[in-house]
């Protein structure tokens, strides 16, 4: 008995997505199918990726606010690439780029300008949502090149092709953070800055360089969701940063920084996306369901705390 | 002097288990009026989880508690105190953006009539119980402008105004320079004449032959015995704490440095704690420096490094000039700082001890542009057998240390970044007798093989068994540097308090 | 530094106090937001009809959707600035009251439109009818039902998208269209679940509702949002042939959508005409003249036979 304890405590959060699984499996006949599994994969997909960002910035003791709105500034500016006629391939990695800058933007001021992450990210949340709208007046924009929304709807062997990106983007996360030195030095900062500093690690440069991955994905997530949706809006992924935050810290990373890891964001993004898919599925009214996941990020982190103060 | 006060505090079989650990088993442990009793024993003795069970921050497991002869179960830290057990921690735990006032009435407020708070009041009664621990800074004053001694004070002063008959020091001389120290024992001996029982954590042998009438020592978590100071011979405390002989006397100083390797000039930092700061370390030589907390021995050495900015003075190694702005323009260049805060200036307490060693050299350990995991280990290892670190494996965190294997990781990481110059900052601070000569060994060790080592310290004895020249500093200036006949604790002293007699 | 710091606060004193100080007429023009091409058209519409009359228009629009807050700060500042009329579209049917006393007291007449203040609210808050000038969300869902029976022969497996909970207009549109079909013994409602008005969570929800529901013949957005979400996701199973979708709100995506063959149709409001009726009584009860106290403007069906001329319709007030 006390060996079943211990095992669904070290592995607590792939025993709560099992739990899940079975639980919606026998309240569902849809369910368990292969195309709803696939679903729920594609669902989460772009939460997931945009939540490695956001755990590379939790590990550093920092925050994102800004990842949704960037998501939209990056797919407006993808929607008005792609119908000014910009070729496909250069608006995949402009619209990255345009990311990419928003958080090297927000790394420079919170290391080097010493500016809270969360006011700073806080501001850069407002200005590119305020971005997104002004670009085109707060218009959608629709009418892209067919070729586009391939780069969403193709699949491989009956795999959607999102589950191969977000793999890609994991196995890529997974080496940077445990075989690479910058990886190493995000755990550092976050459990220690100043000791990290006198051991003689550019601290500064590391922590915009957590921000810069975070703004890279959050683009890159924009113009994957223009292609899923084959439509930009200004104001889609909203409250991305809360579901990333989420994803983070049910799988195990720690909001004070230095502790957590990628493979828990993974799980806690596909823990987000079965729980949205299964309460829909059983058609349970919007209002509980806000309630159930609500409790599942507040239940996550209490037992966190319960197994470190256990230890 | 054998007291012979009422029994206060009486503790009988003790005993606390965490997971993993038996903190304590069956202690006992006694403590009268008028009484000074010392508590010794290593880190992880189970001094603190002793003192944690008596003031309610843990629960004891087995054992029985008794306050002036009526047993007792202590719960909670708030019901410790209503038994008038207080407790001065390391870390204070005043609030910073309160006054001193405030602080010591905190939770306790007078109020008027209308059931405002009577300032009036408040401000008369903390400036009296100030007094009395002779505390002189205006009541009105924001704590986080205190120095460490004068919050030491202000918690005195809160324990006094709770009436407290017990009242427990941890390691209460750590951060003070000798000016508090005695000052400190002052009010310490007062509380003693007015029938307090006095619970003294220290790991200073010679504080407890000034202050201490009773020691109780214990060892991996049980009761050694209790014996009188007076007539007690330090030999005896040390195999009691220790469990086996060590010899105080032994020296440590390493034979035939050689030229001079690093040089500093001049030195002068913006915040003009340093103001002119020369010395010169030579390769296989331990330089010391002594000199009064707050006299900038620590601020001068960061300034060396580069994590305080300087604004004057030159820094030489091996005859070329070199620049630091940051630490790591320090650690390319082979200058390595540890500094004298382990825990949140030195380790990161959350990553394993492996990480912790390799934390400033990974390029070391990079095998076709990746981390090798392979590499790491082996190099942790290395560590952890040549220092003789104690843990069950390098995966454990840095945390579950103790304070001595702690500062060795911290000792591995310098070396592994094969550094020329290491820099100490108060090495041995809260680590036990036993880790201290270690400690003492290692550095030796460094300086023949070919470091240059640098020792801040402020117990003058140990940088006497130590180095091989010692620099004094007094207001951000190096005064003196002593070796040979001149280096001895008064003339250590009389440069460090600036010609004072001593 | 301190220069610029100064030349600011100039600004920022001077920008109101000559708004203030205009002599020509000022309506105050305060949509739910901007962010939206429903609202957009209104607002051009209004800017069109203001310029025509030759009166000043201040258009301001709170930055979140639902924000009470936000429009009665707005509409505070635009009383103490004396605008002649202000129209507003709140985003809370009560919680706009008291900005509305608060006009009253200063005389300034308030023109609602779209999204009604709640006319009980109003009464028990001892204030007068407050002009209204909208469409019935009831009925334009209703018009989405008798089309829905219609296309599939009033018998099937249905699905709602709905809005953001507890919004009038979330419940209104869901009530008209499920009113209508629950009285057609061969439909059946099988699912009913919010996408918050947004095209991500459409596509989202509908992809699961068909995999919970298989035979599902038709799906119900209530705005075209959500309704270009569910036909990505129809598209991506292949079921083209077999769901349809009804949208509302007629947005230039949704039309584009219904000339592709892809949406079955969209209720039309029209938006324009409340930004131009909204201005032109404006100016109406300015100069003292009585108004009318509820103007219902049409919804329409638009759908393949008449999206051409819809179209054509709409990009006056481009």
């Amino acid at each position: 008995m006390n060996r079943i304890v211990n095992v669904v405590k070290s592995y607590g959060i792939y025993f709560a997505l099992l739990t899940l699984v079975v639980v919606f499996s026998f309240a569902s006949e849809w369910f368990f199918t292969v195309d709803n599994l696939m679903d729920i994969l594609v669902q989460s997909s772009l939460i997931a990726i945009a939540a490695v960002g956001q755990t590379f910035v939790i590990l550093t003791g920092g925050i994102d606010l800004s990842v949704g709105s960037v998501v939209a500034f990056s797919s407006i500016c993808t929607g008005m690439m792609l119908v000014s006629g910009i070729p496909i391939p250069l608006v995949i990695i402009l619209g990255s780029l345009i990311g990419t800058l928003y958080g090297l933007v927000n790394g420079v001021l919170i290391s080097y300008g010493k500016i809270p992450a969360f006011i700073v990210t806080l501001g850069a949340m407002s200005i590119a949502r305020g971005g997104a709208l002004a670009l085109n007046s707060g218009r959608p924009i629709s009418g892209f090149p067919p070729g586009f929304e391939k780069i969403a709807s193709y699949s491989v062997g009956g795999i959607p092709v999102f589950v191969f990106y977000t793999l890609i983007v994991y196995v890529i996360g997974l080496i940077v953070m445990y075989k690479l030195k910058a990886g190493r030095y995000l755990f550092a900062i976050g459990g220690n800055k100043q000791a990290t500093r006198l051991a003689g690690i550019n601290v500064r440069r590391y922590e915009t360089f957590a921000y810069v991955v975070a703004g890279l994905l959050s683009g890159l997530v924009g113009v994957l969701l223009t292609a899923r949706l084959n439509y930009a809006t200004p104001l889609s992924g909203e409250g991305y940063e809360l579901d990333t935050i989420a994803a983070a810290v049910i799988g195990g990373t720690s909001l004070s920084g230095g502790e957590g890891g990628l493979i828990g964001t993974l799980v806690g993004a596909l823990l987000l996306g079965t729980l949205k898919d299964g309460l829909t599925l059983l058609n349970v009214v919007s209002y509980y369901q806000e309630i159930i996941i609500g409790s599942v990020i507040i239940g996550a982190v209490f037992y966190e705390r319960a197994k470190k103060s256990g230890e | 002097m054998t007291v012979e006060g009422r029994v206060l505090v009486r503790m009988k079989g003790i005993s606390k288990h965490f997971p993993g650990v038996q903190a304590l088993r069956k202690v006992d442990f006694e403590l009268r009026e008028g009484e000074v009793h010392v508590l010794l024993g290593e880190n992880g003795a189970g001094k603190s989880t002793l003192i944690k069970i008596l003031s309610g921050a843990y629960r004891r497991d087995e054992g029985e508690i008794f306050i002036n002869g009526k047993r007792v179960d202590i719960e909670n830290p708030r019901q410790a105190m209503e038994l008038g057990i207080a407790t001065i921690y390391q870390e204070f735990s005043l609030i910073p953006f309160l006054t001193a006032a405030e602080n010591v009435f905190l939770g306790r407020e007078f109020s008027t009539r209308y059931g405002l708070i009577d300032w009036n009041r408040m401000y008369r009664e903390a400036r009296r119980f100030m007094d009395s621990v002779g505390l002189k800074v205006s009541e009105k004053r924001k704590v986080a402008q205190l120095s460490v001694a004068e919050k030491q004070l202000l918690e005195i002063a809160k324990a006094l105004s709770l009436n407290s008959r017990v009242i427990i020091f941890d390691e209460p001389t750590a951060t003070l320079s000798g000016e508090e120290v005695k000052h400190l024992f002052s009010i310490v001996r007062s509380l003693k004449k007015e029938g307090r029982g006095i619970i003294y954590i220290s790991h200073r042998l010679e504080e407890i032959e000034e202050v201490g009438d009773r020691c109780t020592v214990l060892r991996d978590g049980e009761y050694i015995g209790t014996v009188d100071v007076k007539g007690v011979k330090r030999s005896d405390l040390i195999e009691m704490i220790a469990g086996r002989t060590v010899d105080l006397s032994k020296k440590f100083i390493p034979k035939s440095p050689g030229k001079v390797v690093f040089k500093v000039n001049g030195l002068k930092t913006t915040d003009r704690k340093v103001s002119k700061v020369s010395l010169d370390v030579r390769e296989g030589e331990i330089l010391g420096i002594a000199g009064l907390v707050g006299s900038g021995r620590t601020e001068a050495m960061k300034g060396v490094v580069g994590a305080e900015k300087v604004i004057e003075g030159e820094i030489i190694l091996n005859d070329t000039p070199i620049e630091n702005r940051h630490p790591w323009d320090a650690l390319k260049k082979g200058i390595v700082y540890l500094s004298e805060d382990r825990k949140s200036e030195g380790l990161v307490l959350k990553m394993n001890i492996r990480h912790n060693i390799t934390l400033s050299s990974l390029d070391a350990v990079i095998e076709r542009g990746f981390l090798s995991t392979k590499k790491e280990q082996g190099v942790a290892s290395e560590y952890i057998k040549n220092l003789k670190i104690k843990c069950p494996n390098d995966k454990v965190k840095a945390d579950s240390l103790s304070g001595g294997n702690q500062q060795k990781v911290l000792v591995a990481r310098a070396l592994a970044c094969k550094s020329k110059v290491l820099i100490f900052d108060e090495p041995t601070r809260g680590i036990d007798v036993a880790a201290k000569e270690e400690i003492y060994a290692i550095l030796r060790q460094l300086a023949e093989m070919g470091h240059a080592v640098i020792m801040i310290s402020s117990e003058i004895p140990e940088l006497l068994r130590c180095c091989n020249r010692i620099a004094v500093m007094r207001e951000g200036e190096v005064v003196a540097v002593l070796s040979g006949n001149e280096a001895s604790s008064e003339g250590i002293l009389h440069y460090a308090l600036g010609g004072v007699a001593v | 530094m301190r220069k610029w710091v100064v030349g600011i606060l100039i600004v920022l004193i001077a920008l109101p106090v000559s708004l203030g100080l205009a002599k020509t007429t000022t309506i105050g023009f305060i949509p739910m937001t901007l962010s939206n091409e429903y609202f957009i058209t209104m607002v051009n519409a209004a800017k069109q009809e203001a310029k025509k009359l030759g009166v000043k228009l201040i258009i301001q629009a709170g930055q979140r959707h639902g924000s009470a807050e936000e429009q009665m700060r707005i509409m505070e500042t635009m009383i103490a600035h004396h605008v002649n009329a202000i129209c507003i579209v709140p985003s809370s049917s009560q919680g706009l009251i008291p900005a509305l006393r608060k006009a009253k007291k200063a005389g300034i007449p308030v023109i609602n439109l779209d999204t009604r203040f709640d006319p009980k609210a109003v009464k028990a808050a001892g204030l007068k009818v407050v002009p209204f000038i909208g469409t019935n969300n009831y009925y334009g869902a209703q018009i989405a039902g008798w089309f829905a029976l219609a296309i599939t022969g009033a018998k099937g497996e249905v699905a709602i998208l709905t809005g953001i909970a507890g919004q009038q207009n979330t419940a209104d549109r869901r009530n008209g269209f499920y009113d209508v079909v629950s009285k057609a013994s061969g439909i059946k409602v099988v699912a009913e679940q919010t996408a918050n008005w947004e095209v991500e969570q459409g596509y989202n929800v509908t992809q699961t509702i068909l995999r919970a529901h298989p035979n599902l013949r038709l799906i119900f957005a209530s705005n075209d949002n959500m309704a270009l979400g569910a036909i990505r996701a129809i598209k991506a199973v292949k079921k083209q042939k077999k769901v349809v979708v009804i949208g509302y709100d007629a947005i230039p995506a949704a039309l584009d959508s219904i000339e592709a063959g892809e949406l079955a149709g969209t209720i039309a409001q029209f938006p324009a005409e409340m930004g131009i009726l909204g201005v032109r009584y404006s100016v109406d009860a300015i100069k003292g003249k009585k108004i009318p106290s509820y103007v219902q403007t049409p919804s329409e069906l638009i759908f393949k036979y008449n999206v051409k001329a819809f179209k054509k319709y709409l990009s006056q007030f481009k």
